[in-house]
């Protein structure tokens, strides 16, 4: 009776029940501070933090939804007996004493690109709880919803680009949020599998008629009939400047240039063969160019890595007898994208994240699946400051723990802020005037980034 | 050594007993001369230094080869596990001091959880003097209760404190002050800070908070506040005649000092109710002859006639397939159809919710026939029919448990599997009928799971567990029932859960009204457990009445209801309320269906509802989305078809208001009703006037035509488009 080739996750749960865990004390802050807090909201708003000088001028996040098994990817355990270590042999990469699954030969070719981080540990088993320490480097509150970090960083940066700053292909997991900042650093969602024949960003160009004066008048006239509606009406999450989905797509749509980003007819049937034809590999394509033009964070979400049920199958054949499953595509898209990058000249200045919100329980379960585990897991990063072909950390004999150097994904964060140029310990305020710092817990990966 | 150990014990025990103040008394009720119960005193220990927590020792598999219960709720696999496992080593009668236990716990010896407390605590007296007794588990006395106090405190300034006392009752009669051996969790460390020194709790932060309180298995929430405002506000002036409902939200304002928002207009009530009621936008001249009406129960009768209409059985039957899942894929669009067809009957009729759940859970038969049978053919296999009915039914998440004993809850694997258990008795294709056959294996025993009401009890073979199961989840007497359905109403109608999020109903996760939904809850009951007299009581009350304007001093509230809190609106309303006033139809499927709202099948291809956002039912939908727009959808509102070609259809509304309205401000204000369901206020009739100046010419009339209807066409797109419109404020 189970649904075994879905992409859901074993909870089912809409990410943003978890969104509204702001709970009971959202209301730290009394009357009179009140407008003192919208200033200095407006203030923290108004000075930007954001390094320019920065390695990583752009970053890929490659999300592999529900939580992928690190010891079936980039920690196999060949030594462990049969029900840990699983189906998966090793073999070497270009980087002697670094071993990773044999379903991943391509990414093994340019593992001196990669730096692996094998001692990840955290204590949260549950997806949405997990997800959202991994991608805000805070342990869930039921207080504070904090923001992810591509909001942040959207937050933060000056440019108004053509192009999105923040922008998700296909629809990114519900911890990617903006938790207490303006919901107008959400990401712009591009919706649908890029892969499909039929796929394109619907509605890019203006209807017949419309000329960028009536453009203008639109939007200005949508503006005014909020703005009038409000009048003493104050909207928190959209205090301070804001820039908001509606100013983004008029951006959009008045650039053919940044239109074109999206375009991936525009790539040649080679290009489009080597990322591959499925979502995965069309989303790091569409990811590539979405950084040449100019994006800050494109999120790839890739669904479907919740193995609680016949892993071998699922990651490695897909389907009975197939050849796709989730690793394949993984190492056809994850290697296309780096070296395609480094051809560009890219790579060094784009941060190449690829993770999960958990990995998986050593032991195989009864129906040959992996459920959850914090306990240790593996992150593989990339380019834009990183020092590849270097394993940090290593997990205990039967991947449960880190056996030397754990790291937190309060760590893991506060390196990324690094790498593109945010220092974790500026304050952010929420909209009713508390600050909180971008990253409080984590220390930032020295020998990641040299 | 031993004589420090003593000292600081009855140091502490001192300090504690000056903090507990009143407790003096019962604190002594323990005689020093009885011996250590492992049930009721070392297990507490485990528990308030995290040892048997989810991330340590409590995890399924244990940590470092030792394995706990979670939270200690099996106490006697503990106690063999600690005295028994490891060839004994974790305990050394003679040598107390050399237990691996305390060892480990104060870590004079390696320990991968840290040093947990040190040997001049008391715990580590306690855990000494029971090693040194033998380790048993004496089993000698039963929790009967917990007093937690404070259990609601105001306080008047940041960084004022309250110390905490938790005195615990035992079935010998005995009580013992166990403040020290509770964990105490803030769920916002920046807010309220615990010293567990001397127990107290300290307050840095306005607002009301809630630190959590854990004995054993009995979990309480203290809450503590400091007023918002510095002002006490001036009492409601009609005090008396509050509904059960103003009563606590108003109780609750004016503790914290939040000023409420005065009464909304008619105008924005009636927006308000038509939309949260039927779904649809008031007509202008409903509207009108709404605000015309001169009688004190207007409000009221409308309300009425709302819950009267077919399109509110209609609209609400909407809601309960979004937040139930159905899906046609997995039911195919004849059991869609047949499931809505019944939802909005029980709607249509006010069917007690207890008697449909009941047939829900226990129908047999044809789900293409008997439209309640679907139920049972929903959620993936047992497991998933056991989240289900508990989400459903309960509020409740019981998935957790699934792998292990919820965290956060007293849901065990028993619960779960045993409830799935439940399940797998059943037979289902299209038709659902129960088998003698079919089981699922607990992951822990390996063996089959043990049918079994969750929480409760396990049931004997010759049992028909599924009506069992329903007796017991709709008794009047089970605590989830009853909360579950009003807080669900609430949040529909108010915006946000008394309990939030609507399926997370756990002790540790309180109601922002605790007093409110145990009324709301009572008085469903009382009615028959019907959903109107309680959307009735809600949309009647002043809280639901308010403005969505804030005033000086309650803009920051999103949780206590001092304004009405906007919120967004099905896919299926937006696509409807569009049609309707663009007067352009939007046409689903080969049928032509043309409601969106009344559509059965979920699956039916439509990329209007796609870029709105409708709710996938992959996974339930509670409340509609809020988000202002994925870029598909803000896209597609400029650029594509859904409102360009309505804006200029020769057939459309606007070409006929642009013949009927010759005078610009009519026209406007048309448009306004339609899409606001208001007239322009002076400020927008002022900005509309200088933007009619700007398009006209300097005569005021018009270039041509053409120029008129663009100009209105983007006055159009501009309101169908906005916030305002695409929210229920």
């Amino acid at each position: 009776m189970r649904n075994r080739h879905s992409d859901r996750r074993c909870d089912g749960v809409h990410r943003r029940e978890l969104l509204h865990v702001g709970g009971l004390s959202a209301l730290g802050i009394g009357v009179s501070d009140w407008l003192m807090a919208k200033q200095a909201q407006a203030e923290s708003n108004a000075t930007r933090h954001i390094d320019d000088s920065a390695k990583a001028q752009a970053c890929i996040l490659i999300w592999l939804d529900g939580g992928p098994s690190h010891l079936d990817l980039f920690d196999l355990k060949p030594d462990a007996p049969a029900e840990i270590r699983g189906p998966f042999a090793p073999i070497p990469t270009n980087v002697s004493g670094i071993e990773v699954c044999e379903q991943l030969p391509r990414t093994a070719a340019l593992m001196d690109k990669v730096a692996l981080v094998r001692s990840m540990t955290s204590p949260l088993g549950e997806h949405n709880f997990a997800s959202h320490y991994l991608l805000t480097g805070y342990k869930p509150n039921r207080a504070l919803t904090y923001p992810s970090l591509p909001s942040v960083q959207k937050h933060l940066s000056q440019s108004q680009t053509a192009i999105p700053t923040n922008i998700a292909i296909t629809k990114p997991n519900g911890m990617i949020g903006s938790g207490y900042l303006p919901e107008s650093t959400m990401p712009f969602i591009v919706q649908g599998d890029p892969s499909r024949p039929e796929f394109r960003v619907q509605d890019l160009e203006l209807p017949a008629g419309m000329t960028p004066d009536r453009l203008t008048r639109r939007r200005e006239f949508r503006n005014a009939v909020d703005e009038l509606t409000r009048q003493t009406e104050t909207r928190l999450a959209e205090s301070g400047q804001s820039d908001s989905a509606f100013d983004q797509a008029f951006r959009l749509v008045q650039s053919s240039q940044a239109r074109a980003a999206f375009d991936l007819q525009q790539e040649s049937q080679r290009d489009r063969n080597r990322y591959g034809r499925h979502l995965i590999g069309h989303g790091c394509l569409m990811a590539r160019r979405l950084v040449e033009a100019g994006a800050k964070f494109v999120t790839v979400t890739d669904r479907g890595w919740d193995t609680h049920e016949d892993i071998y199958l699922r990651l490695k054949e897909g389907f009975t007898g197939g050849t796709a499953g989730k690793i394949p595509k993984l190492d056809q898209a994850y290697s296309a994208l780096l070296s395609d990058l480094a051809e560009r000249g890219l790579l060094d200045s784009t941060l190449v994240i690829v993770m999960g919100e958990f990995g998986r329980t050593p032991k195989l379960n009864l129906r040959g699946g992996r459920d959850h585990w914090p306990g240790a897991f593996s992150v593989a990063l990339a380019g834009g400051g990183i020092v590849g072909g270097q394993v940090i950390g290593k997990s205990d004999a039967h991947g449960e723990r880190p056996a030397e150097r754990p790291i937190s994904p309060a760590d893991l964060v506060r390196t990324l802020y690094h790498l593109i140029g945010i220092d974790g310990d500026l304050e952010l305020n929420t909209a009713d005037g508390r600050p909180v710092q971008v990253n409080r817990d984590g220390t930032v990966i020295g020998d990641l980034i040299g | 050594m031993v004589f420090t150990v003593r000292r600081m014990f009855w140091f502490s025990m001192i300090t504690l007993v000056v903090c507990a103040g009143g407790a003096l008394q019962e604190a002594r009720g323990e005689g020093p001369s009885d011996a250590i119960d492992f049930d009721t005193q070392v297990v507490p220990i485990l528990t308030r230094y995290g040892c048997n927590a989810g991330a340590c020792h409590g995890a399924a598999i244990g940590r470092g080869g030792f394995k706990l219960s979670l939270f200690g709720s099996r106490a006697a696999d503990d106690q063999l596990a600690i005295v028994q496992e490891l060839e004994g080593r974790r305990v050394n009668l003679y040598q107390p001091q050399q237990s691996l236990l305390l060892r480990k716990a104060t870590e004079t010896m390696e320990h991968g959880g840290g040093e947990r407390f040190d040997d001049a605590s008391s715990v580590y007296a306690m855990l000494e003097r029971w090693i040194a007794e033998g380790g048993k588990r004496l089993q000698r006395r039963q929790l009967t209760d917990v007093r937690v106090t404070p259990s609601n405190v105001l306080l008047e300034n940041l960084q004022d404190s309250v110390a905490v006392s938790v005195i615990a009752r035992f079935d010998d009669g005995s009580t013992e002050d166990v403040t020290d051996v509770t964990s105490l969790t803030s769920d916002d460390s920046e807010s309220v800070s615990i010293d567990r020194d001397s127990n107290r709790l300290t307050v840095h932060r306005r607002g009301e908070h809630i630190v959590i309180a854990r004995y054993l298995d009995r979990v309480h929430a203290i809450r503590l506040g400091i007023p918002l405002g510095t002002k006490e506000l001036e009492s409601s002036p009609d005090g008396a005649a509050q509904s059960v409902v103003d009563r606590w939200i108003e109780k609750k304002l004016r503790q914290l000092r939040i000023p409420a928002s005065p009464r909304a207009d008619d105008h924005e009530f009636a927006r308000r109710v038509w939309l949260d009621l039927t779904g649809h936008l008031p007509s202008v001249d409903q509207l009108d002859a709404f605000v015309a009406e001169r009688s004190d129960d207007k409000r009221q009768r409308l309300i009425d006639r709302l819950l009267d209409t077919d399109e509110f059985a209609a609209y609400w039957a909407l809601k309960w397939a979004n937040l139930l899942g159905i899906d046609s894929k997995s039911l195919q669009p004849e059991g869609s159809q047949a499931y809505h067809g019944w939802l909005s009957e029980s709607l249509r009729q006010d069917s007690p919710w207890n008697a449909s759940a009941l047939a829900m859970l226990t129908s047999s038969g044809d789900g293409y026939v008997d439209g309640s049978v679907n139920f049972l053919r929903s959620g993936s296999g047992p497991d998933g029919l056991a989240e289900l009915a508990t989400r459903v039914f309960m509020g409740v998440r019981l998935r957790c448990a699934n792998c292990h004993d919820h965290p956060l809850d007293h849901w065990t694997q028993d619960d779960y599997h045993g409830l799935a258990a439940i399940f797998a008795k059943l037979k289902r294709g299209r038709v659902v009928s129960t088998s003698t056959r079919g089981e699922v294996t607990h992951p822990v025993t390996g063996q089959p799971a043990i049918p079994r009401i969750p929480g409760t009890r396990d049931l004997s073979t010759d049992e028909d567990g599924r009506m069992e199961f329903a007796r017991w989840v709709t008794a009047p007497s089970n605590p989830y029932f009853a909360r579950a359905a009003v807080n669900r109403i609430w949040a529909q109608l108010m915006g946000r859960g008394l309990i939030d999020p609507v399926d997370d109903i756990r002790a540790t996760n309180p109601a922002s009204h605790p007093e409110l939904l145990d009324a709301l809850s009572g008085e469903f009951t009382a009615q028959g457990s019907r959903f109107r007299p309680i959307i009735r009581l809600i949309c009647n009350s002043d809280a639901y009445g308010r403005t969505s304007q804030t005033r000086p001093g309650n803009e920051s509230d999103s949780v206590y209801y001092s304004h009405f809190i906007p919120r967004g609106l099905e896919a299926e309303v937006v696509a409807g309320a569009i049609a309707d006033v663009t007067g352009v139809d939007i046409v689903y499927g080969e049928d032509g269906q043309r409601d969106a709202i009344r559509l059965t099948d979920n699956r039916m291809a439509s990329q209007t509802l796609d870029i709105l956002g409708r709710c996938d039912r992959e996974a339930a939908c509670e409340t509609p989305d809020l988000s202002a727009g994925s870029l598909a959808k803000v896209l597609h509102f400029l650029n594509g078809d859904l409102l360009n070609r309505r804006l200029d259809d020769p057939q459309g509304q606007l070409t006929k208001w642009l013949q009927q309205y010759p005078d610009d401000f009519k026209l406007m204000e048309r448009l306004y009703k339609q899409t606001l369901s208001r007239p322009p206020n002076a400020s927008e009739r002022r900005y509309w006037a200088t933007q009619l100046d700007l398009a006209t010419e300097s005569d005021g009339q018009w270039h041509d035509p053409t120029t008129r209807q663009r100009f209105f066409a983007d006055v159009f797109w501009g309101l169908l488009t906005s916030e305002t419109f695409l929210t229920n404020h």
